[in-house]
């Protein structure tokens, strides 16, 4: 009698064990694959978001703690602006090839940094959504008048989508436009 | 006159739709004769069947000849269509938007209801119920997609007053691949539709045999094969039209045709499983029922427009919804059959089949593929999700799909490589260690030998030793020359991506003719000289390229395309191919873009030159495992006849 109980008692401590291990594993690849997921989101934002997230950084004194959290999120991490590309402001370095221009959502204007190939349906006037990062902002306030742009927060972009084609806008910024009201209309 | 009558041959195909997916099932209840004869394949099935796909086709050609003959009147032509436009792609434009899509969705589950309708053994004089039943389901979900199309995004809709000209189609749209690309990846999508139909139609009947196994692996792996030569071609478009310099995004529109695909292959390791052991049932029904409900799903994704995508096509919101209820119906009632017939099922007590079996290879290989598919599906819809509860727009970066699928990936290449080692119902641990202590170390060579000679990166690297692993797994495979060949396809596919993703080199740079840009990576330089820039005239558009001298016998052209009609700039990139690299370059311009008149000088350009290692092989994976595919199809007996004269 004795043998068989133990052997159940093997058995079931057996079953536990393999339980919990595998339980284990499951919650050790659950939470990996949810901070994979949760580290490659890509925020969609407008220059209006990015200006307000700034101005807290820059005055973080004055206003304590109103959208501290959204700077920490957007600063330093992988974003997608979105926005019209301002008439004009499309500049091109000649030795590097660098382009800047400016964005806006009819609020506040974003500058933008690319190394790299305009998308064929790139326009000044147009809609367009950047991939990148925003540039810190300087640690002391005086350097920040030597910017090219004046006062402008600057992006540095990976990759440029524009429209995708001539009735279309990129479908992120339509959405986030019409969210602010900024929406007027297929140019 | 034409364009009606193509409307009116679709609401035919609808009425006979209706008529096979009801009548057949009430020649299955009853015994008399009438019955009998509703259920005969020659007098009722097969007839309608084929007069169904005939009508579609119909309706079809209607709507290319509309298209050939710029009939503007017609609403669909002059969206999407332009007198100047070259006949492939009037002809290619019927299938590059929304209602003509739907039509050749519409158009592809008929014929799969024809080839249901004739694929009975000849030797048998009466149909099997489960033939005449998986053609009545067929019927019905052929119905439900032709009242969607006719209620919801008709085709035929005309347009008043009628315009001069059309609005064109989207230029970027204007390559050869396009024009059947499409059709392709929705003889795959739907083809998945008749093993739907057969495991329904089995779990209804209640008969999970080997009829109904072999009759499902036929639909599946033929859906798979157009499936995988659909990606494949739509990879190669983007890498050779849209001049990304990449060929796969992790982009939704992607993502919605790969879990499908991701699916059909784990549902075809099950349907083996179960045909040569009896074991992994379950799996197998539930695997090919989810895969058409993925590659419907995909569908409702892409056609739906709900997702930030830079493929983003139409945006109806009303449409999509339908859609999504379609697909939520033919899914629900699926899945609870399954789950009713499951649990009514006499378990008969098996004994657990051993790990280290085939069938156990092919578990662990089901599971991981279900896993990939689900962690695609979970980062493909957490945006939509997210924004629901938060209202913030977001996007999953493609790191998160190589952090995530990597693991899974090397373990299912690692069960592929101890394959040949492996046989059903049996375990031989002395075999698997045998093979493993002359594969591994080679594979574990190769690894190192391109880590250190041709400059790889360590995970480059590690993803080189586990290609051949499993290639060397997959020639020692014998037997079965199918499954051998899509196995070398996939381990090659591994290697090839990752040397031209993991190892490729870039650089971007402005130039002036006579210019040089040089690509260094580790000894090997490539040296390209800018030798002129000139503009040139096409059938529907200006182009302006420029010539690159990359050594004395081969140049590059790459080139910016100004369409006609719309004004819409297409860059066309130039690539020198080898076997053991490619050269791709795209040029811009800041012409035209901006106002300012001082950038619109023409002697300078922005060159963009990339040299990605072993791209070929991409392209040869892929062909190899679509190749192993067919090879498959083609029944055993055949073929051994065939090789022995």
């Amino acid at each position: 009698m004795k043998i068989t109980t133990r052997k159940i008692t093997t058995r079931m401590a057996r079953r536990i064990v393999a339980l919990v291990m595998l339980i284990t594993l499951l919650v050790a690849g659950i939470t990996l694959i949810l901070s994979a997921l949760r580290q490659n989101i890509v925020f969609f934002l407008v220059p209006s978001d990015i200006v307000a997230a700034h101005i807290t950084d820059t005055t973080s004194a004055a206003s304590e703690h109103t959208d501290k959290n959204a700077r920490k999120k957007y600063i330093g991490r992988r974003v997608r602006i979105g926005g019209l590309v301002v008439e004009g402001s499309l500049e091109q370095d000649k030795d590097s090839g660098e382009v800047q221009f400016i964005i806006s959502d009819g609020k506040a204007q974003v500058s933008v940094r690319y190394l790299g190939l305009l998308p064929d349906l790139f326009r000044e006037g147009q809609g367009i959504v950047a991939i990148g990062e925003i540039i810190p902002p300087p640690t002391s306030a005086t350097t920040s008048s030597t910017k090219s742009h004046g006062e402008l927060v600057e992006f540095r972009a990976e990759q440029v989508l524009a429209k995708h084609d001539e009735y279309y806008m990129p479908r992120g910024l339509e959405k986030e436009l019409k969210k602010k009201n900024l929406w007027q209309g297929n140019p | 006159m034409s364009i009606e009558i193509g409307h009116y041959a679709l609401v035919l195909a609808l009425c006979i739709a209706i008529a096979l997916a009801t009548l057949l099932p009430l020649g299955l209840l009853g015994k008399n004769a009438f019955c009998r004869h509703l259920t005969a394949t020659s007098s009722l099935a097969r007839p309608l069947a084929s007069a169904m796909f005939i009508l579609c086709l119909f309706a079809s050609a209607m709507l290319i000849r509309a298209f050939l003959l710029s009939d503007f009147s017609a609403l669909l032509v002059w969206q999407n269509s332009h007198s100047s436009k070259p006949m492939l792609y009037k002809f290619a434009a019927m299938w590059g938007n929304h209602e003509g899509s739907m039509l050749l969705w519409v158009l592809v589950l008929s014929l799969f209801a024809m080839l249901i309708a004739f694929f009975t053994k000849s030797q048998h004089a009466k149909q099997s119920p489960l033939t005449t039943l998986t053609l009545s389901i067929q019927s019905a979900i052929c119905a439900l997609f032709l009242a969607f199309t006719l209620f919801f995004s008709n085709p035929f809709a005309r347009a008043y007053p009628v315009a001069a000209d059309g609005m064109g189609l989207n230029p970027i749209l204007q390559h050869p691949a396009l024009a059947i690309h499409p059709p392709l990846l929705y003889l795959g999508y739907v083809g998945l539709s008749a093993a739907f139909s057969t495991t329904i139609a089995a779990l209804i009947l209640n008969n999970i045999s080997n009829e109904w196994a072999r009759a499902t692996r036929f639909w599946t792996l033929l859906a798979w094969v157009f499936l995988a030569a659909g990606i494949t071609l739509g990879a190669w478009w983007a890498y050779e039209e849209l001049g990304w310099g990449g060929f796969w995004f992790w982009d939704p529109v992607e993502n919605a045709s790969l879990m499908p695909w991701l699916l059909a292959t784990a549902a075809l390791h099950a349907l083996m499983s179960f045909i040569k052991t009896a074991r992994i049932r379950a799996w197998a029904i539930l695997l090919v029922l989810l895969a058409f409900s993925a590659s419907m799903l995909g569908t409702f994704l892409v056609r739906s427009g709900i997702l930030v995508s830079v493929h983003s096509f139409a945006s109806d919101p009303l449409r999509g919804i339908v859609i999504l209820l379609c697909v939520t119906i033919v899914t629900a009632s699926a899945l609870a059959l399954f789950a009713w017939r499951k649990n009514t099922e006499n378990s008969t007590n098996l004994k657990p089949f051993p790990l280290l079996s085939r069938e156990g290879a092919q578990f662990i290989n089901i599971l991981l593929l279900s896993c990939c598919c689900a962690l695609v599906m979970l980062a493909t819809l957490y945006p939509l999700f997210f924004e629901f509860f938060t209202k913030r727009s977001i996007a999953i970066g493609p790191p998160y799909y190589t952090a995530v699928l990597t693991p899974f990936f090397l373990v299912i290449v690692t069960a592929l490589g101890i394959l040949p080692a492996l046989g059903w119902r049996r375990s031989s641990r002395k075999q698997i260690i045998r093979h493993a202590s002359i594969v591994a170390p080679i594979a574990t060579g190769s690894g190192i030998a391109v880590f250190l000679v041709a400059n790889y990166s360590a995970s480059a690297a590690i993803a080189v030793a586990f290609g051949i692993w499993a290639l060397i797994g997959a020639a020692r495979t014998k037997g079965a020359p199918g499954v051998a060949c899509a196995h070398a396809g996939i381990a090659i596919l591994l290697i090839a991506c990752a040397s031209a993703s993991l190892n490729d080199v870039e650089k971007f740079r402005t130039m002036r003719v006579g210019n040089t840009i040089t690509l260094n990576k580790g000894t090997s330089s490539t040296k390209l000289e800018l030798k002129n820039i000139f503009t040139k005239q096409g059938s529907n558009y200006n182009e302006l390229g420029a010539r690159f001298q990359l050594n004395s016998k081969n140049t590059l052209t790459p080139a910016i395309r100004t369409y006609i009609p719309s004004g819409i700039k297409t860059t066309e990139a130039s690539i020198n191919r080898t076997i053991l690299r490619d050269i791709y370059v795209t040029i811009a311009t800041l012409d035209e873009r901006s106002s300012d008149s001082s950038t619109k000088n023409r002697d300078t350009i922005s060159v963009r030159v990339r040299k990605k290692p072993l791209m070929f092989w991409v392209w040869a994976g892929a062909a190899i495992t679509i190749f192993g595919g067919i090879l498959s199809l083609i029944p055993r007996n055949l073929l051994k006849r065939r090789l022995q004269q």
